[in-house]
């Protein structure tokens, strides 16, 4: 079981944010999908890992290629200036 | 002709019965005068596609997807054309690039006729969650048609395409396939390439056809299949023709069922089903095998760990500066992150990405993300060693016919929805959902098979199969 601080927290690492109401709902929620996912907890289990190992001749050659146009990429951002992704002044 | 599949709808082009214009105007009414919200665009260039792929033919052009007008889910990008996962935050999204599945798709002259709506992000099991409203099952409009590729499998069970794109992050493609009766398959993890799909949960995510029948589903696939340069988790594996070699028996087919499968099925709808598939792959000549595989029980609560640490990752791109969407209150970068989210994200979408960071943050990790992830390999392990004692699983799809719109109000009672879909995710194994006759009130119900990896042929073989010799009920 989580607290609301501790929701809070989520919602911070989350860049989220809930009003009051809401976040009684959410609380609860998130609290019951936490039960349902802490079954696993008394599972009888040694560490395993599931990445398999990485052989290097899986790994391709570094080559540069073209890719996207600087045009192309930004051309959804909802603000850009000069080419770039813009947003508002970061540093006083 | 609009009831007509891919193969069907090919040969009638090429010997002149039909023009590609003809059917996907025919698809396009259809489209029009259909209820149930399965198609949130239709591309508007079309019905032209297909009139210059009729002058193709014309002269000699044979694609093997010629003029066909094939649908794909809303997380599938095709340069140009809007994307938007089923979410207010991509409502104005244009793809910069083409996606290789669909790419493939062009390339053997299929007609892209428009998208289909979906949970957003792919999260949910019913098709409600989308941002375009929900999607209805054809077959019961008081229904969901499952999800979250509802649009794409009501859009095939109501013959708005000749065939549809879905993806499987957990169930995706199979579920609403047995909801609407028509077949669909989860490919192999690394089967297809995923270049240019909308990210969910990257370990567990495919892209598969869903079809009116099994032919069309093993062309579709063997059109989709390959290694992409673009996605290093697609594998060298070789292309397969997967009903080449068909023959019209099993005698002697190992098929495995899970005994904890069949202790989880008591009391369900579709035991039933279950029942009479297992016999009539007695009667066929089949050999069953019981197989005990542990913790599969664990098997959902370890999906629900896994796929929203992996989705919260993958959906921390959408931060109100990349793509589409700000939030017009936001006076700072904070308030960018923080707002564009709050107001682009449905609730389910922000439930998983919470859990996610719950999951992942220090002190919950080793008790939760690691034990998940050990789970899973040992799940792996399990279902490795099982394939030694039998060619081919059998499981239920659902635990039943589609249930009604709304009814699940509860998020945990909403996932238990995908208890027998899950392991094939879980493991990568291969996983097709084919109808096989039907519930309580007449609704069609799924069976699945699965397969060791990179073995959908047997998929393919067995199912149709049972296509070809059960009198569907």
């Amino acid at each position: 079981m989580i607290s609301l601080e501790e929701l809070k927290h989520l919602e911070d690492l989350s860049r989220l944010e809930f009003t009051d109401t809401a976040r009684e709902k959410i609380l609860k929620d998130i609290n019951s999908m936490i039960d349902f996912a802490s079954q696993i907890q008394n599972a009888d289990c040694e560490n395993k890992s599931f990445i398999k190992s990485m052989d290097m001749k899986d790994l391709r050659e570094d080559e540069p290629k073209q890719g996207l146009s600087q045009e192309e990429v930004i051309s959804n951002a909802p603000m850009k200036r000069k080419g770039c992704f813009a947003v508002p002044r970061i540093m006083d | 002709m609009i009831e007509l599949g891919v193969i069907d709808i090919r040969e009638k082009i090429f010997s002149g019965e039909l023009t590609s214009e003809q059917i996907t105007k025919a698809y396009v009414d259809e489209i029009k005068k259909s209820n149930i919200n399965a198609v949130i665009e239709i591309f508007d260039d079309a019905i032209d596609t297909a009139k210059q792929m009729d002058e193709r033919i014309k002269n000699g052009y044979r694609g093997k997807l010629a003029g066909v007008p094939i649908l794909v889910k809303d997380n599938i990008l095709i340069k140009g054309k809007h994307c938007s996962a089923g979410s207010l935050f991509l409502k104005d999204y244009i793809a910069e690039y083409t996606s290789t599945v669909a790419q493939k798709l062009i390339d053997e002259g299929a007609i892209l006729l428009g998208r289909t709506n979906m949970d957003e992000f792919a999260m949910g099991s019913g098709t409600e969650t989308s941002f375009y409203g929900k999607t209805l099952n054809p077959h019961d409009n008081s229904r969901v048609p499952g999800g979250s590729s509802g649009g794409s499998a009501a859009a095939v069970a109501a013959n708005l395409c000749a065939a549809a794109l879905g993806t499987d992050t957990g169930g995706s493609i199979r579920q609403p396939s047995s909801y609407c009766g028509v077949v669909g398959i989860k490919p192999a993890y690394g089967r297809v390439s995923r270049y240019g799909v909308i990210a969910f949960a990257s370990s567990l995510d495919q892209v598969g056809p869903i079809t009116k029948n099994v032919e069309d589903n093993a062309l579709l696939l063997e059109i989709l299949s390959g290694q992409d340069k673009n996605d290093e988790t697609s594998e060298n594996e070789p292309k397969v023709e997967y009903l080449k070699d068909y023959k019209n028996s099993i005698s002697g087919l190992k098929v495995g069922v899970i005994n904890s499968v069949e202790d989880m099925l008591k009391g369900l709808e579709s035991e039933k089903n279950y029942n009479l598939a297992k016999q009539f792959l007695i009667d066929s000549g089949a050999e069953i095998v019981n197989l005990d595989i542990n913790n599969m029980e664990l098997v959902l609560p370890v999906y629900y760990i896994i796929a929203p640490a992996e989705a919260t990752s993958n959906l921390a791109r959408f931060d109100g500066v990349k793509y589409s969407r700000r939030s017009e209150k936001a006076k700072n970068i904070d308030e960018i992150y923080k707002f564009s989210r709050t107001e682009g994200f449905g609730d389910e979408v922000k439930r998983r990405i919470m859990l996610g960071n719950y999951v992942l943050s220090s002190g919950y990790f080793d008790a939760y993300y690691n034990k998940a992830r050990s789970l899973q390999a040992k799940l792996r392990d399990e279902f490795l060693s099982a394939f030694k004692n039998c060619d081919i699983i059998l499981m239920p799809t659902t635990k039943g016919e589609a249930y009604k719109l709304g009814s699940k109000t509860d998020p945990v009672d909403a996932y238990k929805e995908d208890i027998f879909t899950v392991s094939a995710n879980i493991t990568g194994l291969p996983s097709i959902s084919i109808p096989f006759g039907s519930g309580s009130t007449g609704l069609p119900i799924g069976m699945q098979l699965l397969a060791p990896h990179f073995m959908e042929k047997r998929l393919y073989h067995l199912a149709k199969f049972i296509e070809s010799n059960k009198e569907i009920k």
